[in-house]
């Protein structure tokens, strides 16, 4: 029997979570500890995690490891959300609790931890159902907020709000004069939420499920109507609840035993961000899913042991959203067609000879997808633009450092790629070979392609003999791509020592 | 109805200091219980008296306090606190007048009858027993004394809370010597402490047929007491005892180390204001003057009494040895049906939970089930909470024994245990130096929990056993006091077990609370809520009951919402054992409320709640009762019983406590207890019928435990030569 302990240093709250799986393979939780630690507050108004705030954590993260010790845990995980990357010392921070209490702590980008919770979520048994029409997921942090959205049970993107529970309980403390202060908060959030709305969803389309992972709210609301997590509320239900809790009162459900009312001062943002969401959103039903990052922690720990399988295709997410992106950016999708296909018989085809995991393949197939989306800002500037295009991307379901050998590879594309020095900052050399290589596929893809025609029918490929045999079943004149083929085949060779050789057969 | 809290008026309810002295009365009757053997109806006398010591040391220290404080506030009773002390003064001088004339005329002459002899008055003892006495002082008291002489140059002394003293008025031989300053007309002043390292009860070699023939030790000091003032004469010497305020305040937030600050504290505790004084009936008034004065205490305040001081020394008479036909046979607690010695507790947890109900069973699982988890390789953890433990505690060893072998042990000591802080503060301490992870409570709230866990790596996950209980983890206690507890490892009892101490350790707050309902933030809001399930159904012309059994009811807001059930129609049964502070049998008030009190051998110690909830019966066990202290400033759970078997027990054990007729009181209109009138039903003893339901029981379900015998196989019969 495996034990996980999956620890996440949130922006007002630091929980552990203990896991293991049980016969029927179900995740099973063994420990909950969630102490309050407000790291946002420091930042919000210093910018830096103050002393006091370092030493309760180290306290709490001491009295963690204990309960982890006493399980005999070894494996573990602790991760810090992506504000804490916003505090001028935290590397000292990291640096002090590594030397307290001998863990490290590992740092997310947004994109990471939200696709933890996403991979909680979406490892549910009825996910994949829940998300067949339309849904939008919602995930409340403590300073921000993201949303992303399903149509036919593929994400059609996923936004990041840069406004949390955390921060606007600081804006209302703030404008605690006014009378109307909760008005004018809702303004705001509505006004962010709208944007997303008019942006991304079809004017036509009325989401069907909205669901909300975990906070304190949601599991007030399923006490208060009877329900458990999974339940769907219908949203006037959902509303009216809303509409009787009032966060003044929250001291006063005497009629409720046992009913835990914790982070009081939190709750009053997260009415408002769960009135504003309904209100605008306007789904048919809501969800709330009790999970978090911890969940996701688990999920991909036991996953990768092979002892959780999970239904959902993330990876497919992953390209779904990458197809986003590029069709927002009016890329020609035939040609991405074509390099996507390409690129990843490249990729089967040289197995032996790259060595890199399968995972990369993913990788090679975004690289292909969104190689030009930066056309739609500059055509001349077009490698950076992409570059800066997928940085700025969410693409739910890769590592940030994914999304940079993306990027990066995007960008040389079709330039010479800087030495591994101007680099080393980014990547350790492992992945910058592999950029590299990427780079090296998209280009003899991307030669295939030339006139943009697809102008072959069918692609077979085998290495032999030091050559990579690239057989096309060319519906047209392909003299155009073979002679520009030539510059792309030297890199390749330069990077596999296999040279890729074009055999047409023209099919008229 | 209800809503209006003034609509119930101060005189619907008792005042909880009086209260209490009406269960003393009930203790007390014990003693005058023809039916009860004579050595048991001593230690009947002797519990009250120590109850009373307590009573004084707490509860009016603090009413002292409050009226130094010219605290005016009003109790539930509409009382002050001046006027409370005056109630209290009269009811303890009757109840203390009731305990020494049982004393003196029920018991002292049952006990001459039965050849046991003890000598109130040196001046009756035998020329041969004389000599053996002041032999005995020579040899044993005499090096121990010191007494202490009061004049201009030497202050009165301190008289150290709970001891007895003996207190002299001495006339110089020699007025004129250096030592007597000149002090030619007065009389002096002088006080000697009867040793507590010495047995207050002396055995002497007995005559006149007599069996055994005792002496209390002050009586040997005062034959002496000349031996002590060589140049002056004795005028007069009578022994005396005083009361301390012990009620002291922690202030915990200043206190960075609660250990130490206890420690203080204890030390203070010698020293507080004097709130009574003890001295014999037929005292020389120049001394009680003298006494008086020196210890400033109010003439109300100073109880004179018909025989010895301090009357706790029956319960050494109890224990005499030999005399078993003058005590109550001892009952044995018997086996659980469900674990037979020896067998593996975690499989039997397992199988179904598992009711324990002491003292008429065993508290030995209890025990073993910390010391099987001391041993067992796969146990990774164990928590616990201690209040109160016995001397030599199984459980602290067990808990030992297992931080020695590598397990998480950790333990919340509850340091702040009223008059067991010195006990608890070695136990911490013990625990500390074995590697346990002590937690010594927490700040402003003390931990009366009864909560023990085991955490244990098992081929199909992480399994928890949980132990909860009403009463203290106490193997002595648990002999005495009638107290319940079950043993599951049901994943959400495990859950919030695990909740709990992480609550306690500061670790963590809840996410959520599956099972138990924990004071001081969710326990109260649990029971009103409760309560009033049973008012609306009873509204809405459904059955409605309730049946509670506890220690105390002295909360005003339970009181209240009861009184609110009785006008809606809800039948209640409160089987209180103590202070109840509410009145029954007021007029459209609480006509559906029946309060009863059994007082018998054991203590009644069990919290048990019962709702009838429209048919679908919950039944509740805690460790609170319903008292402010327990619901607002304890950490105490309240956990739902959901097995069938163990719900139709204590449904059983409920009925038999109201159908009690021999030991149970019951309330009255006017608030005082009576007898519950038999009429011609059968007896029935709630704890007698338990002790014999346990035996059979046993009996029973024998061939489940291992009471293993061999058997032989003769030779040939009648060839036995």
């Amino acid at each position: 029997m495996k034990i996980f302990a999956a620890l996440y240093v949130g922006s007002y709250e630091t929980a552990l979570k203990i896991f293991t799986v049980d016969r029927l393979n179900k995740l099973k939780e063994v420990e909950c500890q969630r102490v309050p630690i407000e790291i946002v507050q420091d930042i919000y108004y210093n910018g830096k995690i103050s002393k006091e705030t370092i030493s309760k954590m180290t306290e709490v993260l001491k009295n963690m490891k204990q309960t982890i010790d006493m399980y005999q845990i070894t494996d573990y995980k602790i991760y810090a959300g992506p504000l804490v990357e916003k505090a001028d010392n935290i590397l000292f921070v990291i640096n002090q609790i590594h030397q307290k209490t001998g863990m490290k702590i590992e740092v997310l980008s947004n994109s990471e931890q939200r696709f933890l919770s996403y991979r909680a979520v979406a490892s549910l048994p009825n996910f994949d159902e829940s998300v067949s029409k339309s849904a939008a997921i919602i995930d409340i942090g403590g300073a921000s907020l993201q949303i992303t959205l399903f149509i036919n049970g593929k994400v059609r993107t996923t936004q990041h709000i840069g406004m949390g529970t955390a921060t606007v309980r600081e804006s209302l403390r703030q404008l605690s004069q006014f009378i109307n202060r909760k008005e004018q908060a809702l303004q705001i959030m509505n006004k962010e939420i709208n944007v997303f709305i008019n942006m991304f969803v079809p004017e036509d389309l009325q989401i069907e499920n909205l669901i909300i992972l975990g906070d304190n709210l949601t599991s007030t609301v399923n006490c208060l109507l009877g329900k458990e997590d999974n339940d769907f509320i219908k949203a006037d239900e959902y509303l009216n609840v809303l509409k009787q809790i009032n966060a003044d009162t929250f001291d006063n459900f005497g009629h409720i035993p046992n009913m835990i009312v914790d982070n009081n001062d939190m709750l009053e943002s997260l009415l408002l961000f769960h009135k504003a969401l309904v209100d605008n959103f306007k789904p048919k039903n809501i969800f709330t899913q009790n999970v978090s990052v911890n969940e996701g922690m688990a999920f991909q720990y036991f996953s990768s042991k092979k002892q959780l399988s999970v239904g959902h295709d993330f990876e497919q997410d992953v390209l779904t959203a990458a197809w986003a992106i590029a069709k927002r950016y009016s890329s020609y999708q035939p040609h991405l067609k074509a390099l996507e296909y390409v690129c990843s018989h490249i990729f089967d085809a040289m197995k032996k000879y790259h060595g890199l995991p399968k995972r990369y393949k993913l990788l090679v197939r975004c690289v292909a997808i969104l190689h030009d989306c930066g056309k739609y800002i500059s055509i001349a500037q077009a490698p950076e633009c992409s570059y800066s295009i997928i940085m700025s991307s969410e693409i739910l379901g890769l590592t940030h450092i994914e999304r940079e050998m993306i990027a990066t590879a995007v960008k040389y594309a079709s330039k010479d790629i800087v030495p591994y020095e101007n680099l080393a900052n980014h990547f350790t050399l492992e992945e910058y070979l592999a950029v590299v290589q990427m780079i090296a596929i998209l280009r003899v893809a991307n030669a295939l392609d030339r006139s943009h025609k697809q102008k072959f029918k069918d692609v077979k490929m085998c290495v032999k003999k030091k050559e990579l045999l690239i057989s096309v079943e060319a519906t047209d004149s392909f003299v155009l791509e073979k002679g520009m083929f030539e510059k792309s085949a030297d890199f390749f060779e330069n990077v596999f020592d296999i040279r890729p050789v074009v055999k047409e057969q023209l099919i008229l | 109805m209800g809503k209006n809290k003034k609509e119930y008026k101060d005189s619907y309810f008792d005042n909880r200091e009086l209260s209490w002295l009406k269960f003393e009365h009930r203790v007390l009757n014990e003693a005058k219980d023809n039916n009860i053997p004579i050595l048991d109806r001593l230690k009947f006398v002797s519990i009250t008296s120590s109850n009373l010591d307590e009573f004084f040391m707490v509860r009016v220290a603090s009413l002292k306090d409050m009226e130094h404080a010219n605290y005016t506030k009003k109790d539930i009773s509409g009382m002050n606190p001046l006027e409370q002390l005056d109630e209290i003064a009269i009811k303890t001088h009757e109840l203390v007048d009731k305990q020494y004339e049982i004393y003196g005329k029920s018991l002292l002459p049952i006990l001459l009858k039965e050849g046991i002899k003890i000598v109130d008055k040196y001046e009756n003892l035998s020329r041969k027993q004389e000599e053996f006495v002041d032999r005995y002082f020579l040899e044993q008291v005499y090096p121990v004394l010191t007494p202490m002489a009061v004049d201009a140059s030497r202050p009165f002394p301190l008289v150290r809370n709970k001891t007895l003293n003996i207190a002299a008025l001495l006339k110089s031989k020699n007025p004129d010597s250096k030592l007597s300053k000149g002090n030619r007309e007065n009389v002096e002043f002088s006080t000697v402490q009867v040793p507590s390292v010495l047995p207050r009860l002396v055995w002497i070699p007995s005559e006149d047929g007599f069996k055994e023939t005792f002496i209390l030790l002050e009586q040997i000091i005062e034959k002496n007491i000349d031996k002590l003032y060589l140049n002056y004469d004795v005028l007069a010497a009578y022994p005396y005892r005083i009361m301390r305020n012990a009620d002291f305040d922690l202030d915990e937030d200043d206190a960075s180390d609660l250990l130490k600050e206890i420690e203080k504290q204890l030390a203070k505790r010698q020293w507080g204001e004097v709130i009574r004084l003890e001295i014999q009936r037929d005292v020389d008034e120049n001394l009680i003057k003298t006494l008086g004065k020196q210890l400033n205490i109010k003439k109300s305040d100073i109880y004179k009494v018909n025989g010895p001081i301090d009357l706790t020394f029956l319960m050494k008479l109890y224990g005499i040895d030999g005399f078993d036909n003058l005590r109550e046979e001892k009952y044995l607690p018997q086996p659980n049906p469900r674990i037979a010695p020896g067998c593996d507790l975690f499989e039997e947890i397992k199988k179904r939970d598992i009711f324990l109900f002491h003292p008429y069973e065993t508290f030995d699982p209890v025990v073993d089930f910390i010391k099987q988890a001391s041993v067992d390789e796969d146990v990774l953890a164990i928590k616990q909470t201690l209040y109160r433990v016995s001397g030599n505690s199984p459980i602290i060893a067990a808990l030992e024994k297992a931080a020695e072998n590598g397990k998480q042990v950790t333990v919340l000591v509850e340091l702040k245990a009223r008059f067991d802080e010195e006990n608890n503060i070695i136990w911490a301490r013990k625990l500390e130096k074995a590697g346990c992870h002590v937690i010594y409570g927490l700040v402003g709230l003390k931990t009366h929990c009864k909560i023990s866990l085991v955490v244990r790596r098992e081929d199909d996950g992480i399994a928890r056993y949980v132990h909860l209980g009403t009463g203290n983890y106490n193997d002595s206690t648990a002999k005495l006091y009638t107290d319940c507890g079950i043993f599951t490892c049901t994943q959400s009892y495990g859950e919030d077990a695990t909740a709990v101490f992480n609550m306690l350790s500061g670790y963590s707050e809840p996410a959520k609370w599956n099972k138990l309902s924990v004071a001081p933030i969710w326990l109260r809001k649990k029971f009103l809520y409760l309560i009033q399930r049973e008012i609306d159904n009873a509204k809405d012309g459904k059955k409605a009951v309730i049946v509670a059994k506890m220690n105390s009811l002295c909360d005003k807001e339970i009181i209240e919402k009861l009184y609110d059930a009785s006008r809606a129609g809800v039948q209640i049964h409160l089987i209180i054992r103590g202070i109840c502070c509410l009145r029954t049998g007021i007029e459209n008030v609480s006509d559906n409320i029946e309060v009863k009190s059994i007082v018998g051998t054991f203590l009644e110690h069990s919290r048990i709640f019962y709702f009838y909830n429209n048919g679908q019966e919950d039944i509740y066990m805690g460790s609170a009762d319903w008292m402010p202290r327990n619901l607002d400033r304890r950490v105490e759970i309240l956990f739902p019983v959901e097995d069938d078997i163990i719900k139709e027990r204590l449904k059983h054990i409920l009925e038999i406590c109201l159908k009690d007729n021999t030991k149970a009181y019951i309330m009255k209109n006017d608030g005082e207890y009576a007898h519950v009138n038999r009429r011609n039903s059968d007896a029935i003893g709630a704890q007698a019928k338990f002790c014999q339901e346990a035996i059979n029981a046993s009996r029973q379900d024998g061939s489940n435990i291992s009471h293993r015998r061999f058997t032989p196989i003769w030779a040939i019969e009648g060839d036995m030569d």
